[in-house]
């Protein structure tokens, strides 16, 4: 017989109602992940207990790890349900436990709102401006240097991880988030962002800004994709900094 | 914009993006070049073209689209939206990608045409309003079961070798003499037979739905700016080949087209 799987999940019917457990038992299949899971799971629509129940709702697009959209907790640790293969879980936990990230609201079952990942980024005007780009010409070229050090900031996936694991990043305060600290620095090194550099340091300058930040390092050691967070955080202490001094210089 | 006035086809959806040009992954770029290109036009065409739709038709579409969707709540029939689209899934990814041949596609045309009738047998697994991510996607899996019955009857219509398409049945052997001569004559034959598939087959299938059967009709292929060539890539005898076509065919080709 082929190998099974327990897997159990934390359900919640709407944003306010309660949660509550289903177990569910499959076989295993080769090279399965947890998207895979939730799809078989749909299919099925039984519990281990023989119940007929509605089909997990999950959130997915790209299935290999670079839209981000799957971010849930996987046995208690933030992480990508398409890139987690049920083989590799195996090895370290006997059963697999699904539930949503906590840090967003609730919207259903495994599906949070994740609108505030994207609230931080436009708090610090994470884009290059392009409007009438035809006339401003061609763009510095990049120094070497800035090209490494941009290419990992750029691999932020706006995924939330590092939002899930972070201590200040809560419903009290009303921090922008590690990423959006990265991707502030990502656009004050590029050549065609740099124009908007001094809104996104007064944006990191301000409240829920990098002071929000204690440094607690949490969001580097989740972040799927290697983005240097702390690196980016340090950098935008120092940058603050200077362009405070400067502004009250100006003033 | 699309035929329909006002409505845009953005990204991976957009027409330059199908068929003979996406073969092998996604056009994220080419989508955020679209999206970049268009978003000006549009504002220009809400600016200066956009008409105020009279609100009768809109809520029209908007009933017939809400009882669609309680229809398809309410449903209970045996058949799970999932699994549908697994079997769909599965005989087009086996029937209908790079190598295809007509007795496997005739066969998906039928099996597709199954699945149209299965799906009227459809039971939601989910009768919330609430996030109803099943309700959303047995929408999405009538139109993935359509496109996959234009796309696999598409195939079967075309009788010939395109782009990355290969259809063994129909393939122009390379040439592969060993002397000169025999190698210049079976390079002419070669592109005699290209030129004559593409007299016939150089043609965008056009599939019209209106809901009821399919109607498939051919356009012609603007080559006035990129005149056409032999797709010699990986392709034995490809030096040959390009040479007797510059000689001998390029004029008739552009004559031809014009
Ligand atoms: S270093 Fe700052 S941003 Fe990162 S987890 Fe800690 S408090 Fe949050
Ligand atoms: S920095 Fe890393 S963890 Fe945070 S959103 Fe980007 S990819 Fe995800
Ligand atoms: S589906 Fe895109 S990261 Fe998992």
């Amino acid at each position: 017989m082929s190998k099974k799987v327990k897997v159990n999940i934390l359900r919640q019917d709407s944003p306010d109602s309660a949660s509550y457990w289903q177990r569910f038992e499959l076989p295993v299949e080769h090279g399965m992940n947890v998207t895979t899971i939730l799809l078989r799971i749909a299919a099925m629509r039984t519990t281990l207990d023989g119940d007929k129940v509605s089909p997990v709702a999950y959130d997915a697009c790209c299935l290999e790890e670079v839209c981000g959209a799957c971010s849930m907790r996987i046995n208690g640790r933030v992480r990508q349900a398409c890139s987690a293969l049920v083989d590799n879980l195996l090895q370290e936990e006997p059963e697999i436990t699904l539930e949503p990230m906590t840090k967003f609201p609730k919207v259903r079952d495994l599906v949070v709102d994740r609108r505030r990942i994207f609230e931080g980024l436009k708090r610090v005007k994470a884009w290059a401006p392009v409007d009438g780009y035809g006339s401003r010409g061609t763009p510095d070229r990049m120094s070497q240097a800035d090209q490494e050090e941009a290419y990992p900031l750029s691999r932020c996936m706006s995924c939330g991880c590092c939002m899930e694991a972070c201590p200040q990043f809560n419903d009290r305060d009303d921090f922008i988030g590690p990423h959006a600290v990265g991707q502030a620095i990502l656009f004050n090194t590029l050549p065609a962002g740099k124009a908007l550099a001094d809104d996104r340091l007064d944006a990191l300058a301000g409240a829920g800004g990098i002071a929000a930040c204690g440094n607690a390092q949490n969001c580097v050691k989740v972040c799927p994709k290697d983005v240097p967070l702390t690196i980016s955080i340090a950098k935008a202490g120092r940058a603050t900094t200077f362009h405070t001094i400067k502004r009250f210089l100006k003033s | 914009m699309t035929n329909v006035t006002g409505l845009y086809a953005i990204g991976e959806a957009d027409y330059q993006y199908h068929g003979g040009n996406r073969l092998g992954a996604n056009s994220l770029l080419s989508c955020i070049f679209t999206g970049l290109f268009v978003a000006p036009g549009i504002r220009g065409y809400i600016d200066t073209h956009a008409v105020d739709i009279p609100s009768s038709l809109l809520d029209g579409r908007k009933k017939a689209e809400q009882d669609r969707h309680n229809e398809l709540v309410k449903s209970n029939g045996s058949e799970n939206p999932r699994t549908l689209h697994d079997e769909l899934g599965d005989t087009m990814t086996r029937n209908v990608t790079v190598v295809r041949n007509n007795t496997a596609l005739a066969e998906t045309v039928s099996k597709v045409a199954e699945l149209k009738e299965r799906y009227k047998n459809m039971g939601s697994p989910d009768g919330g309003n609430w996030t109803n991510q099943s309700v959303a996607f047995a929408r999405a899996l009538d139109d993935m079961i359509t496109m996959a019955e234009v796309i696999a009857q598409g195939a079967l219509m075309r009788d010939e070798c395109r782009g990355a398409h290969f259809k063994p049945e129909f393939n122009i052997a390379s040439p592969d003499a060993h002397d000169d001569a025999g190698l210049r004559q079976q390079a002419v034959e070669w592109c005699k037979k290209f030129h004559a598939k593409n007299e016939k087959w150089l043609k965008s299938t056009v599939a019209d739905y209106n809901g009821g059967d399919v109607q498939y009709a051919y356009e012609e292929v603007d080559t006035t700016l990129v005149p056409v060539r032999p797709r010699t890539y990986g392709l034995k005898g490809a030096e040959i080949i390009e040479e007797v076509w510059q000689e001998q065919f390029v004029k008739k080709t552009t004559a031809g087209t014009a």
